[in-house]
This record gives C-alpha cells, sequence and structure tokens, in this order.
C-alpha cells in the first residue's frame, strides 16, 4: 500500500448529504450569491414533486427561473443550444440538474454555453482536454441514480448529431459546485435497478482502488465507498423504501464517483462499453457481471492491491485470516457471492453471467457469436488505458468467454 | 440521519516533480503571471520555484518577502499585485502568510477587506484571482484551510478561502526551514486525524480524508528518505486539515492559540488529546482499521485485549514516539487560569466557549 | 516586507530542450521506420483516420517566443506513418500529445517511467479522438519493443510482447533510422 511517488487528486464538490438536503440548496444558492435558476430534469422526476423540495428551501427574493424537463437520453448540441438561448431569456443566474448522466451532462454543455463566450450559444471549440480555463456559472447536482457518479466528475460528453461524433469536455472547472444526495431521489429506483446501479459504483470504487492512477486519497474514499456498498446495497434491493440504505447507497457511489474520476477506472469499463453499445445491455448489469473476471485477470499484475480490497469486502479478520496468494481470488469470489445475493433478492433477474442476462422483452442480447467483434472493439477504449495489465484482443475474448459461462477465469 | 456538508477546495499535486507541472496547472487556469509571495525564511523553497516557474515560461510578476509574524501585510500584497500587473496568486510559507493571502485574495476579487463582507452571503465577486499554494513543512497550528483569521482575531470561515491547488514537492519540503521538526508536524496530523474521526455524525469523505492522513503519518515512518518523509508528511498534514473542516467544533484544537503562552503547541494538543481521547466515541470500524494500521499484522481485536484498548494503545505509542514526553512541564494553573479569562473574552459562540472552559477546568484539576 | 519586480523570462534550460529534441526526433525516425518493416504496426496504422496528423509536443508549445521540442507524424495512403519533423503549419491535430513540462518529457523519453504510468501521473495531455488514442498506444509499445534492448523496453511497455522475427526487423528498423530511407 505504498503511496505513489506522484499523485494528484481534487474533489472540489460541495457535499450535502441527509434526509432533507434538498431544501439545503437554497442556502446554498445564497452563499453563491445566486437567486434563479434554471431547473434541468426529466419528466418523471417532475411529477413526482421532488422539484417542490427544492423550491421549499429557497430564501427570500429566490424563485425558479425556468423548468425544462425535455432532455434527450444522449445529451446533444442542439438541446444545449435551445437551452442556454432559454437561460438568458428567462435571465437565470445559475443552474440545477437533477437526473442521470445526461442531464448533468446538458446541465455542464449549457453552462459552458452561457458562461464562456459561445458565439450563438456553439460550445464547439471549447471540446478536449482543459478548454475550459474560467469559472462557470454555479451548477448544483441531484444524481437520481445511485451508481453513475457523474456528479463527482470533470467530463461532460455532448454528442454532435450533425458530425455524428461525440465531443469530450474535460475541465476542472465542469465539476458541479454542489452535489446533494437525498435518499428521496431515490426512494421510487425499482429492485433490480438499485442492484445493477449499486454493482456500478461498486465497480467504481474497486476498479479505481486497483488501476494505475490510483493515490492513497482515492484509495481511502474506494475503501469507504465499498464498505458501504456492501453493507447496504442488499438493504436497499430488500426494501426499497429503506430511506437509511438509500441514503447510503447515494453516498458511496458519491465517493466511489470522486475516486473513480481521480484514478480513472480500466477493463471492466473498457468491455463493459463495448457490451453496452453493441448488445445494449445496462451499463450496471455489465459491470456486475465482468468486475469479478477484471480481479482474477489483473491478479498478476495487481494481486495485492487487489486482495487488499478484501478488507473492505470483507473486514480486517477475513483479510488477515486469508492467506496472502489467496486474497485476490477471496475477493472476486466475495463480489461473486455479492452479485448471488442480489440475484436472490431479485427474484433471478439480476444476472450472474452473460448467457443469464434477459433483457424487458425477455430476449439474450449478449451473444457467443458477438463474442468476438465485442473484444475487438474493447480494446480500442480509452478506460483501457489505466488497466494494470495489458489486454489484448485475445485476453478481451477470454475474459468475455467465461464472463459468458460465468466460469472463474483460472 | 444528519450528515454534515462535506467540501474539499483544493486540488492536491503531491510528488516527485510535481512543481514542474506549476505552469501548465497556471495555464489551465488563465494565469501565466503569478505574484509569488513567500516567507524570508524559506528562500530555497523560493528559489526551487523560481527556477521551475521560469524554465516553463511562465512571468514571475513579483516576489514579496514576508518576515516571520509580519502583520497586516494582505493590503500590500494586493498592491503589489495590481502595481505589477499579476494575474494569480503563488504562496509559499507558514499559516500565517496563507492566511494574510487569503486575505489579499479576498481584497482583490471582491474590491474589500475581508472585515467588511458578510460571508454568508456575499454579492458574487468582481473578479477570480487564482491562488495556489506550494506547502513547506510548519510546525505551527494555524487556521484550516477553509478559515481566515481577520486582523481583529476573529475567525470566518468560507469555500472561498482554500488555495485552488496545493503542490507538495519533495524539493521543497525536504529544505524547508522547520525540516527538523517533521515529527512534531507529524504528530499533530495524527491528532488531527484522530479528531476528525471522532466525530460520527461527518461526511464519510471525512473518513477517508483521516485514514488517508494517518496511512501517510505510517508511512513516512518506515521511510528513510528526508525528501519524501517530509512529503509524506505535509501530504498528512493537508489531509487532516481538510479532514477538520468537515466535523464538529473541537475545542482541544480551539484551545491551542490561547495556551501557546512561549511553549510548543504541539506538546499541548499532545497534553490535550492525551486527554480526551478515553471521551472521545468512534465507529468500530475505525478503531480495527487505525489498529491495523499501526500495528500491522496484528488481528485487530482478537488479543487479550479489547479492541477499543489496542486502539488507544498503538495512538497513545505512535504519539509518544513521534512527540517524546520533553522536560517541558504541563500547563501550570496559571497558565489555564490566563487561557480560561481569554477564552471568556474571545470572539468563540457562547456554546464553544462552554466547551472550551471544560476541558480548562477538567485540565486545572489535573494540576496542584 | 521585500518587494522585488521581477522581469520577462529568460532561463531556458538549453540541455535539456535539445535532449528532448534529438529523442522526440529519434522516435519520429523510429515511428516512420518501424510502420515499414513491421506488418503488424501497419494493421493498428489502418484503423487511424485517413491523413491523421499526430503530434508530441511539450508544454507550452504555442507560447510566442518559446521554442518547445515537438515531433509530428502523419499517415500516408500506404498504412505507414512519414514523419513531418519538429514544426508543422497544420493544426489540425487529429491526436495532439502534450507533456506539462520538459522534466515530464525527459522522463517518459528515457524510460525513467513508463508511457501509461506518466499517462495515469498526467505526465501529459491528450487532444483528439479517443479512437485514435488505444492503436497509437499499441504502435508507440510495438515501436518501442522493436527499437530497444528488452532490459529497458521492459520497464516502458505494459506487456512484453516479443515480436516475430524481432532481430530481424530490429536491424532493418536500424537500418531505416540511420540511412533515413
Amino acid at each position: 500500500m505504498k503511496t505513489p511517488p506522484y499523485f494528484e487528486f481534487q474533489s472540489k464538490v460541495q457535499i450535502f448529504a441527509g434526509s432533507n438536503s434538498l431544501e439545503k440548496i437554497g442556502k446554498d444558492m445564497e452563499i453563491r450569491g445566486v437567486s434563479r435558476p434554471m431547473i434541468l430534469s426529466s419528466q418523471t422526476v417532475a411529477r413526482s414533486g421532488l422539484l417542490n423540495f427544492i423550491e421549499k428551501g429557497y430564501r427570500p427574493g429566490m424563485e425558479t427561473g425556468v423548468i425544462d424537463t425535455d432532455i434527450p437520453a444522449d445529451s446533444d448540441l442542439e438541446t444545449v443550444r435551445r437551452l442556454a438561448a432559454l437561460f438568458t431569456e428567462k435571465a437565470c443566474d445559475c443552474l440545477i440538474a437533477v437526473g442521470g448522466g445526461s442531464v448533468i451532462d446538458t446541465a455542464k454543455g449549457v453552462n459552458i454555453a452561457v458562461s464562456l463566450s459561445c458565439s450563438n450559444y456553439d460550445i464547439t471549440p471549447y471540446a478536449g482536454a482543459g478548454m475550459v480555463r474560467e469559472k462557470l456559472k454555479p451548477l448544483t447536482v441531484v444524481p437520481t441514480t445511485s451508481g453513475s457518479g457523474s456528479e463527482a466528475t470533470i467530463v461532460a460528453v455532448i454528442a454532435d448529431t450533425a458530425q455524428s461524433k461525440k465531443l469530450l469536455f474535460t475541465s476542472p472547472y465542469l465539476l458541479p459546485n454542489t452535489a446533494v444526495l437525498d435518499p428521496r431521489v431515490t426512494l421510487s429506483l425499482p429492485p433490480l435497478l438499485t442492484a445493477q446501479t449499486g454493482m456500478d459504483a461498486l465497480t467504481h470504487a474497486c476498479e479505481a482502488f486497483f488501476c494505475l492512477a490510483h493515490n492513497p486519497i482515492s484509495d481511502a474514499f474506494a475503501l469507504e465507498a465499498i464498505r458501504t456498498i456492501v453493507r447496504y446495497l442488499p438493504t436497499a434491493v430488500a426494501e426499497p423504501s429503506n430511506e437509511e440504505a438509500r441514503l447510503q447507497m447515494a453516498i458511496a457511489s458519491n465517493l466511489a464517483g470522486t475516486a473513480f474520476s481521480n484514478s480513472m477506472v480500466g477493463m471492466v469499463h473498457s468491455i463493459g462499453h463495448t457490451v453496452g453499445a453493441i448488445a445494449h445491455v445496462p451499463h450496471g448489469a455489465c459491470m456486475a457481471i465482468l468486475l469479478p473476471y477484471a480481479m482474477e485477470y489483473n491478479a498478476r499484475k495487481a494481486g495485492e492491491r487487489i486482495g487488499a480490497l478484501l478488507t473492505a469486502l470483507g473486514n480486517e479478520k477475513t483479510f488477515l485470516s486469508t492467506p496472502k496468494e489467496k486474497r485476490t481470488q477471496a475477493a472476486a469470489s466475495s463480489v461473486r457471492r455479492l452479485n448471488e445475493k442480489l440475484k436472490t433478492l431479485t427474484n433471478g433477474a439480476h444476472a450472474l453471467c452473460f448467457k443469464e442476462y434477459r433483457s424487458k422483452n425477455g430476449e439474450a442480447p449478449v451473444t457467443q457469436e458477438l463474442l468476438p467483434r465485442i473484444a475487438n472493439e474493447a480494446i480500442n477504449d480509452g478506460s483501457i488505458f489505466y488497466n494494470p495489465e495489458e489486454l489484448s484482443k485475445a485476453d478481451a475474448l477470454r475474459v468475455l468467454e467465461a464472463a459468458y459461462e460465468g466460469v472463474p477465469l483460472n | 440521519m444528519d450528515i454534515r456538508p462535506f467540501y474539499s477546495g483544493s486540488k492536491i499535486i503531491s510528488g516527485s516533480g510535481a512543481l514542474d507541472a506549476l505552469s501548465f496547472e497556471l495555464a489551465s487556469v488563465n494565469a501565466e503571471k503569478p505574484l509569488l509571495i513567500a516567507s524570508d525564511i524559506e528562500r530555497t523553497a523560493e528559489k526551487t520555484v523560481a527556477k521551475a516557474l521560469k524554465a516553463t515560461a511562465a512571468v514571475i510578476g513579483g516576489i514579496c518577502r514576508l518576515q516571520s509574524g509580519e502583520k497586516n501585510s494582505a493590503k500590500t500584497i494586493a498592491e503589489t499585485f495590481n502595481r505589477f500587473g499579476c494575474d494569480s496568486l503563488l504562496a509559499i510559507g507558514d499559516a500565517d502568510l496563507i492566511n494574510a493571502v487569503k486575505a489579499a485574495r479576498v481584497e482583490l476579487s471582491f474590491g474589500k477587506a475581508p472585515a467588511e463582507i458578510d460571508f454568508t452571503q456575499p454579492a458574487p465577486p468582481r473578479r477570480s484571482v487564482p491562488f495556489v499554494s506550494v506547502a513547506v513543512l510548519t510546525p505551527e497550528i494555524g487556521p484550516l484551510p477553509n478559515e481566515l483569521i481577520l486582523d481583529s482575531g476573529a475567525c470566518i470561515t468560507s469555500p472561498l478561502f482554500y488555495p485552488d491547488t496545493v503542490f507538495i514537492d519533495p524539493r521543497v519540503t525536504g529544505k524547508s526551514a522547520a525540516v527538523s521538526k517533521r515529527s512534531e508536524i507529524a504528530a499533530a496530523a495524527s491528532i488531527f486525524a484522530v479528531f476528525a474521526l471522532s466525530d460520527t455524525q461527518a461526511h464519510p469523505a471525512v473518513r477517508a480524508c483521516a485514514h488517508s492522513a494517518l496511512q501517510q503519518v505510517c508511512e513516512a515512518i518506515e521511510t528513510r528518505s528526508r525528501a519524501e518523509q517530509t512529503r509524506l508528511i505535509a501530504n498528512a498534514r493537508f489531509l487532516s486539515q481538510i479532514a477538520l473542516t468537515g466535523v464538529r467544533f473541537v475545542p482541544e484544537i480551539a484551545l491551542l492559540p490561547f495556551l501557546t503562552d512561549g511553549r510548543n503547541p504541539t506538546e499541548t494538543l499532545k497534553t490535550l488529546f492525551e486527554a480526551a481521547l478515553p471521551t472521545l466515541s468512534f465507529a468500530k470500524d475505525d478503531l480495527s482499521q487505525i489498529v491495523i494500521k499501526l500495528v500491522p499484522n496484528n488481528n485487530a481485536g482478537s488479543g487479550k485485549q479489547t479492541l477499543r484498548s489496542e486502539f488507544e494503545t498503538a495512538l497513545l505509542r505512535l504519539t509518544q514516539r513521534l512527540v517524546p514526553n520533553s522536560a517541558a512541564p504541563k500547563p501550570s494553573r496559571s497558565e489555564l487560569f490566563k487561557a480560561f479569562e481569554a477564552v471568556k473574552e474571545s470572539a468563540l459562540t457562547a456554546e464553544q466557549k462552554n466547551e472550551c472552559l471544560k476541558i480548562l477546568q477538567i485540565q486545572m484539576e489535573g494540576t496542584e | 516586507m521585500e518587494i522585488l519586480k521581477m522581469g520577462n523570462s529568460n532561463g531556458s534550460k538549453p540541455i535539456k530542450t535539445l535532449c528532448a529534441a534529438f529523442l522526440l526526433r529519434i522516435l519520429g525516425f523510429a515511428l516512420a521506420a518501424a510502420s515499414k518493416v513491421d506488418k503488424e504496426i501497419r494493421g493498428e496504422i489502418a484503423l487511424l483516420p485517413d491523413g491523421c496528423l499526430i503530434g508530441m509536443t511539450v508544454f507550452p508549445f504555442d507560447r510566442p517566443g518559446f521554442k518547445m521540442p515537438a515531433m509530428f507524424v502523419q499517415k500516408t495512403s500506404e498504412n505507414r506513418f512519414r514523419y513531418i519533423g519538429s514544426r508543422t503549419d497544420n493544426r489540425n491535430f487529429d491526436f495532439l500529445i502534450t507533456f506539462t513540462s520538459l522534466e515530464a518529457a525527459l522522463r517518459v523519453l528515457t524510460f525513467r517511467e513508463s508511457t501509461l504510468k506518466a499517462h495515469a501521473r498526467n505526465r501529459f495531455t491528450i487532444k483528439g479522438a479517443l479512437i485514435t488514442a488505444a492503436p497509437f498506444s499499441r504502435i508507440l509499445n510495438k515501436t518501442e519493443i522493436l527499437l530497444l534492448p528488452k532490459i529497458i523496453a521492459a520497464r516502458a511497455v505494459r506487456r512484453y510482447d516479443k515480436p516475430k522475427k524481432k532481430h530481424r526487423k530490429r536491424i532493418c528498423l536500424y537500418a531505416r533510422i540511420f540511412t533515413g530511407i
């Protein structure tokens, strides 16, 4: 567990967590000197009445400039342009995003368009790494899925539909100013989705811990996240209305998000992204299936670190009582056991391997014939750089075949 | 289910070659002409920083060298900044110096002195002034990163006070003026971290920072290279301070400025910590994690001792190792009485005063 | 308080600049030569967009008055790399690697830090489509394995995959670098 000779870490997001956090946004806006937010959200959230809690917390003189819920599943330039014009028209001075990844990314895009001098709200000149170099308007984020961790990242992905490509914006200024983690937001998340997003968060934390850019601070965040997830995820799945479990999952997901936005993720994401893109399997389901395989696959290069995960996946006693050479396998097994538990709790809906996975209409989208194509594309994913062990096409295929059948790698 | 808010406003860049990235970092916030504010006793650090900047095309706007203990320098810093046409602040020095730079930054970005601003609802700043600090080892226990001490002695907090980036480079920390006091600094960082862990209502990120700080201290003890050791200690100090920004009011730490009359603050902190330790409450997870860190290969809680007593023994052994009991006597009754009066007159809230006074009373009962 | 006014920065590091420029030049030549001798490398280049312009520079490359080392290669129609040189007027980079400082560049170019570790430590930033990044990193690995003795190359790459006919390819590679063919 040696501190690397060089590391960078940041998490400049004010975090409010607790049962009445949505009401605290008003106070936070006061401290930031703003009073007229544009709220971006989804129709489901708007219908659920959650936005009322935000407005309840407003201080005198504050009011919502405009609420927009018409945001596509993939954020795109056209939506950003439309919303930026609306922001100016309604004289707003800050942004609140209540939603998943696309809502948050759209809000980041709008923020670039309205804060920097963009002619006709065109943000393309700011695409790329480190192109946004000035402070933007205050952005508050309320994540509605406990998993993606996008409330803690410096990245925004926005599609340029005309050129049919995805633009990647990265800058420390794209970090939201405030993240609000309120259990009421995730109470309506169904058990299967809770399990999948929870495993997504667990994967963020585990990969952040054993991938190449890990550092002592992201390690501590990751371990804290893993401990919380192992303890509360089964409860959140079994008792969807358990506020304590929901809150802890939201916190853990945020901690994991902070960890991975600093130390990045590895092959679970490289392969998972590709399975998602080709076979349309939800991201969280891919993560849950692939995580134990990545632990086994990386054993040679990062065995000690993966073994150290046992202190959080189990506890200090399990770690000490397991012989050194068996810790990696024990860590992978405890992830598998968690998956099995979630499978039982979701009445078999949570898949343990790709062969088992069924989409909503009962089809099996991942077939053995697809695996070579997935392997071929997975090795070109950006997250591959941070994986401890090299991953060639043949290696990726080997992992995929094992994950398809649900048998351990070795 | 009420959890305290958490915020860590500084990016940390720590390690060999950290300073080489200095002008790249400045450029990422649109700055290329920093004003260096350096402590007069940290000339080596100043030279290292200036060299790193020169090699990468950043133009140093000017240098302000502050004597130690120099007061009311914020105005001069702000004026110099404007006169030389600088675009960012770069601070190298102890807590007093950082405090002055924080005040200067507020003045530059709001156009008003900090005392004239209500930080619970400030107007948006007129301009943003990037503020970067290069860490040196300093023994004194100054304000936390989110705190600013006004000339009146009052302490105000705001997320606006954090430096944007903190550079921790072994080339600088290894040659700090206070390098010989590094074990003291490590002890203070560990004590801060333990105090942070004792707040069970804190956000889990606080625990992450505190554990990480303790980990850094443990590694520093095992490290032979002096430069690397000082870097790890500086990391620990930074992290323990961030952890403390997210916890309840800690009277033992708040008392320190009232008890440093000619004595070593770390020793006082150690005395207060040792007295407080049995009364602090911790999560069970934290106890076993710390025991395993401090006493590796010990099957935590399985021995004859209970986990809690193992934890306390391990911690006391650590502080004792870092700050051996010196000949300096514990605060005398008259000193404690003086502090008692000073606390009563201070700018603390009534509740905070009560907590501090209780601690002083307990200490007084222990003296003749 | 002592106040000093400072002037323009003039403290360049001529030796380090020269070293980095030299090493980048060798790397440029090596990439071009390796793409001629190794079929696998050509296979990876085929994945890049046509005419793809790739650059490796040291910050602050674009700041007026500073001549920072750089290296540019471009994909040709035969799936090879052409070494363009240390300067180019074309600013439409498909993929640009910028080292954050001369020291960072030297760490990587002298293999004190592997490319991936340096990337993980933010010693350089990447600008351009991610689809270019993975193939280019594999091309870089393969070139390094051909160019360097195993003991050094094994430190630069994540896994040392010995290419077929390594020695023959290595001789060809060096011959091409030195003759410039």
